[in-house]
């Protein structure tokens, strides 16, 4: 396993060297037409004798009409099961809907609660919002991961529920499945950061590229029912939001303190996408504590409970260290 | 079909650059990994619409450019032709003093490995995929995917290690 660790470390660096500009889409779209359109020329040329051979093909080959599957689509799995009018997989999820789609979705996530969700501007499947609070009335705030159209298994809830924090991608994949209620297990980790027994977050890409889940789970809260997914997971729909490190980390965000009888502890937290000549990217407590995680390809996941930070908030640097090996520096 | 040619244009601005990543680790010339990925990405605009519909257009342009990137390395005019042919034992005399250095040794092993082998060890972990995954995009048996990865591991892992103890 540690070879594993190594030798794709070692693949990431090589692959970060691309000095290439980047391939114009646009270009690309330009190309692909005239493709297009000289295949069809050329095809119009031939197409008596191609309807010959695919007939004698045919004949001989009574398979050959038969599509395989591709190995990458996500599919349902015995781990999953449908959701009464909800998409399955990426299409159920990260799409915007109407405040009415998202009460239905809740109200079927969570029978037992009989309030509507706050009135927030937009509504989002994958994203999680608040129910309201009726004034008057003695009822504890609750929020709703506004679901996707796969429902885990009791067995993968329990198995969340046992590993919260788990150190392996595919299993942190299947917690953040279980409060997703999406089938994010066959979606590839674009970065990932664990703080063993304390906290994991991942940011995620869909097999068609459609969809991003960012997605942190923690050891101790929010104590959720099914998962301990954190609240500021949320799935989007591509292309993802690139920011600079500068940008990223100047606002705080991402980062919070809690004290109990004396004691504080601060947990930060962070995914997201930078400048591409960032390569990795530190948190250090001045005078004390330290975590740096690597980027690749400008993506980034952090996950740092700092159990003895400053006595007074501020106390925090980011340094993002470039591939030119210059750094920027981000007090907080 | 605006909003299909919209899709593939979102599609090539968000995969392209990963894609190109990969080629390169299977075929080490950063320039010929952008013609394979272009190439790719062409053929992929000719069937945009039944891929898209099928869901999985990473998963085919991946496909493609994998066994591209093979592909270009067996042909004649652009096959490598190993200029320095040192004993590994000789590897190491030179200044290994910088990681840059180091990781150039990484990739002398990398493209000294047998191309299956090569493209086995990329997909497994640099993209992450499973020896299902992986076998299916290289069409060849689960077993085939198991033993190339290894000994490619093993390859790279012993030039890694001995890099280290030289740094």
């Amino acid at each position: 396993m540690d070879n594993e660790r190594v030798v794709g470390v070692e693949l990431e660096r090589l692959a970060a060297t691309d000095p290439l500009a980047p391939i114009d889409p646009q270009a690309m779209l330009t190309r692909g037409r005239r493709s297009r359109r000289n295949r069809r020329l050329a095809g119009a040329g031939t197409s008596i004798a191609a309807v010959a051979v695919v007939a004698l093909g045919t004949t001989l080959l009574p398979n050959l009409n038969a599509t395989g599957t591709d190995a990458d689509t996500a599919g349902s799995t015995a781990d999953f099961t449908a959701v009464p009018g909800i998409p399955r997989g990426e299409a159920g999820t990260g799409v915007e809907l109407t405040p009415a789609e998202a009460n239905r979705r809740c109200a079927l996530r969570y029978p037992d609660i009989k309030r509507q969700l706050r009135p927030y501007d937009t509504f989002r499947a994958g994203q999680v919002r608040m129910y309201d609070l009726k004034p008057g009335v003695d009822a504890p705030s609750a929020y709703c991961i506004v679901p996707g159209g796969d429902k885990p298994s009791a067995a993968l809830v329990e198995a969340a529920r046992r590993d919260p924090v788990p150190t392996k991608q595919a299993d942190q994949l299947r917690n953040c499945s279980v409060g997703f209620w999406t089938d994010l297990t066959k979606w590839r980790v674009l970065a990932s950061d664990v703080d063993p027994g304390k906290s994991a977050t991942l940011v995620a890409v869909s097999p068609s590229g459609n969809r991003y889940a960012g997605c942190s789970l923690w050891a101790k809260e929010p104590p959720r029912a099914e998962t301990r997914m954190h609240l500021n997971s949320t799935i989007v729909r591509a292309p993802f939001k690139a920011e600079t490190f500068r940008s990223t980390f100047n606002v705080d965000a991402g980062s919070h303190r809690r004290c109990q009888q004396g004691k504080c502890v601060e947990q930060h937290n962070r995914i997201g996408l930078v400048e591409p000549s960032v390569v990795r990217i530190t948190a250090q407590r001045i005078g004390g504590g330290r975590h740096e995680v690597p980027v690749k390809n400008g993506w980034f996941a952090l996950t740092w409970l700092d159990t003895k930070p400053s006595a007074k908030v501020g106390g925090l640097k980011f340094t993002a260290h470039h591939k030119d090996g210059h750094t920027e520096v981000i007090p907080r | 079909m605006v909003n299909r040619d919209q899709e593939y244009v979102e599609f090539v601005a968000a995969a392209s650059g990963a894609l190109r990543r990969t080629a390169y680790l299977v075929c080490g010339d950063w320039h010929r990994a952008d013609d394979v990925v272009q190439d790719a990405l062409c053929k992929l605009y000719r069937s945009w619409a039944k891929i898209d519909r099928d869901g999985n257009p990473l998963a085919y342009a991946r496909r493609t450019v994998v066994n591209a990137a093979l592909d270009s390395g067996r042909r004649p005019w652009r096959r490598e032709v190993p200029t320095v042919d040192l004993p590994t034992d000789q590897l190491w005399d030179a200044d290994p003093a910088t990681g840059h250095a180091e990781r150039d040794e990484v990739l002398a092993a990398l493209t000294r490995l047998a191309p299956r082998q090569r493209a086995c060890v990329v997909l497994r972990y640099y993209e992450d995929l499973s020896i299902e995954q992986t076998a299916q995009i290289l069409g060849c048996s689960e077993g085939t995917v198991k033993s190339q990865t290894a000994r490619g591991l093993e390859t790279l892992r012993n030039v890694i290690d001995r890099a280290a103890r030289l740094v």
